[in-house]
């Protein structure tokens, strides 16, 4: 027989991520049947321009709102349990900002070899390159900062200041760009699901499944790291390993989101919230899947939503994910006392 | 047995303290011990005199600034992390805040040093885990959260992860700190009957002087200047290194009494036995009467009736009974 936690992980989230992956695709400013959805995705032949758009648009943007949910979510589980801090994740403590800031290099400084970017064929990688290159650099000061003030809001804050110091450093540089640089970063910056190729797809999907891998080492330090530091040494934990794997885990999964759907702000605060709240453990092997899985499953909601079903406008993914974080963040600030007896 | 099988963990010219840049700042120098297994061993010392440091250097997990700690023979500092776990095991004092976390799964992370990246436990980690669950007593416990015990069980859970870990010597600093009288003999003793049916060491360090005075099988010391000595609880007492120790101010080792400035309301005699006679005894002197064999003013305990009186006789006045200490003192 298997214990109820078991089965939810093990049939129910799945089953309800793919009812919403197959939402999320049956919606959009163009009305398809959802038995026309079902054929093409079967590969039968339907009219060619909803053939083109769901396999060209729709799928893409749904694996991405997937691979989305589900990365940014294990990265915020790393920080919240590796920072001991209930308000820790990737957007908050400026590891976005970071990545944000390794995209605005890449794409202002087009602008000075007066190069378009889109005019460049291996530009995703340099944009990945430079994002996860800003990602980590982040996390690793913050780290140090970490290892000096105890003081968890401290840490916040000064996530908050590496926000300020990127937006800083963008509008120096969007005063020496042209328009054009300058509307492409501001696009970006809204967040987007959509507009993935496949190749680029295929590519953010590599690099988040090496992220995903990492984290097989890990289940035994974060658990180990829930008693504290000192706990976990005794317990024959490699604590310099251990935050290395994560600094490169959060990097790579936080890093490539951010560079291909720009800053996508509370996922990875809420979701491990989510997922403790669900499952009412702390314990990695139990909570890691169950993150992943509710993960993919709110980013597919806040897509659908950001659709406005029935309206041929889309709302900026960012706008959704906010909408939905930032009432969690307020929800934990307020009951924080019994949030810190959970993480600590 | 060889007397020197029992000898587990000994320090060779051991010193202790921090490395800030090139600079060494050492807390303990020139430390020396050799504990045996099978003890309960409490590390005493007042506040800030190095206990902590000592405590992590000899669990390893800070290294010397000098000389070696050796588990049998073998220098622990230059063991593995996982080997070094498979040996040693720590408690420490911090209020837990694990908060999701079963009781057992506190427990099984005892393990870590000996399961896979999957935490997949064998036969013998379940049964491990069993008997450290069996031998703490936290049972009823297992499927409990950990923030809702309270911190005495927190500590035993603790205890049973220790075990769990099964090396040969499990180090404790201040496991006793935050808990409540009841809760701090519970754990001292339970401490010192897994000392004696483990046969592991156990070394603690504490500053529950009576508690430790009455279970631990020896003391090892810090004295003021650095120096650490190691003995039964009953020699350091008489050759008054305690007193040295802790630098005591009316409070008398010996007799574990306070010292009151007795006689200064007079003298009575007092008449009567057992703990009836120690505790009223014990509230005379407290408020300042000196208990003498021969004095004017008579106090007979009558313990024969159902219910406790005093009886208090001078030669001029008339006799008095009264039913408690209190009246008792009052009356006086």
């Amino acid at each position: 027989m298997i214990s109820k936690p078991k089965w939810i992980i093990r049939f129910l989230l799945p089953s309800l991520t793919l009812l919403f992956l197959l939402v999320n695709i049956s919606l959009g400013s163009v009305q398809i049947p959802f038995s026309d959805i079902v054929s093409i995705l079967l590969g039968e032949e339907v009219k060619t321009s909803w053939v083109h758009i769901v396999w060209q648009f729709r799928v893409p943007k749904a694996i991405t709102a997937l691979i989305v949910g589900v990365g940014l979510s294990v990265s915020g589980l790393q920080m919240q349990t590796l920072f001991r801090n209930p308000l820790a994740g990737p957007f908050v403590l400026g590891i976005s900002s970071g990545a944000s800031l390794g995209v605005a290099l890449v794409i202002f400084s087009f602008s000075l070899f007066g190069v378009v970017l889109s005019q460049l064929g291996g530009s995703s990688w340099l944009m990945i390159l430079a994002a996860i290159s800003g990602a980590s650099m982040v996390l690793i000061v913050v780290l140090l900062a970490a290892q000096r003030v105890k003081d968890s809001m401290s840490l916040l804050i000064i996530g908050l200041m590496f926000g300020s110091i990127t937006a800083a450093v963008v509008s120096v540089m969007q005063f020496f760009s042209n328009d054009e640089q300058i509307q492409l970063f501001l696009i970006w910056t809204f967040g987007s699901l959509g507009g993935l190729s496949w190749t680029e797809l295929y590519m953010l999907f590599a690099i988040i499944s090496i992220g995903l891998f990492l984290n097989t080492f890990l289940l035994k330090p974060l658990n180990a790291l829930l008693l504290g530091e000192q706990y976990a040494q005794s317990m024959g934990i490699n604590l310099k390993l251990t935050r290395w794997l994560i600094i490169v885990s959060t990097s790579l999964l936080a890093g490539s989101i951010t560079a291909f759907c720009g800053p996508i702000a509370f996922i990875g605060l809420a979701v491990p919230h989510l997922g403790r709240l669900l499952f009412n453990t702390s314990n990695h092997t139990k909570l890691l899947p169950a993150v992943i899985w509710i993960g993919a499953i709110v980013m597919l909601i806040c897509d659908i939503v950001a659709q406005l079903p029935g309206s041929e406008q889309v709302l900026p993914i960012n706008a959704m994910t906010s909408l939905i974080g930032a009432p969690v963040v307020i929800w934990i600030i307020v009951r924080k006392r019994k949030i810190n007896n959970q993480l600590s | 047995m060889n007397k020197n099988d029992n000898i587990l963990l000994t320090s060779n010219h051991l010193a202790v303290g921090y490395q800030e840049r090139r600079k060494q700042i050492p807390i303990l120098e020139n430390v020396n011990i050799s504990l045996n297994r099978g003890k309960l061993v409490c590390l005493m010392g007042q506040n800030g005199i190095g206990k902590s440091t000592l405590l992590r250097t000899l669990s390893g997990v800070q290294p010397p600034l000098a000389g070696e700690v050796s588990i049998a023979g073998k220098n622990i500092h230059q063991l593995s992390r996982i080997d070094r776990a498979r040996r040693i095991s720590l408690v420490l004092t911090e209020r837990l805040n694990a908060g999701n976390l079963t009781v057992e799964d506190v427990v099984v992370m005892g393990r870590y040093p000996f399961v896979g990246l999957d935490i997949r436990l064998s036969d013998l980690d379940s049964q491990i885990i069993n008997q450290a669950i069996d031998q703490v007593g936290v049972k009823d416990l297992l499927d409990q959260n950990v923030h809702k015990l309270s911190d005495g069980q927190i500590q035993k859970v603790m205890i049973a992860r220790a075990l769990a870990q099964d090396g040969d010597i499990i180090i404790l600093d201040e496991p006793t700190a935050h808990l409540d009288l009841n809760n701090r003999v519970i754990i001292m003793r339970l401490l010192k009957s897994l000392a004696k049916d483990t046969n592991k060491l156990i070394l603690m360090a504490t500053h529950e002087l009576d508690l430790a005075l009455q279970t631990a099988d020896s003391l090892l010391l810090v004295q003021q200047d650095g120096v650490l000595t190691e003995g039964i609880p009953e020699d350091l007492v008489l050759d008054g290194t305690l007193d040295r120790v802790f630098d005591l101010k009316g409070y008398d080792l010996k007799t574990g009494k306070y010292q009151h400035e007795t006689g200064s309301m007079g003298a009575v005699q007092l008449i009567g036995e057992g703990y009836v006679y120690l505790w009223t005894k014990n509230a005379l002197e407290r408020t300042g009467y000196m208990v003498k064999k021969e004095a004017v003013t008579k106090i007979t305990i009558d313990s024969s009736q159902d219910k406790l009186t005093w009886k208090i006789s001078t030669q001029n006045k008339q006799e008095e009974v009264v039913d408690s200490v209190l009246n008792l003192i009052q009356t006086l």
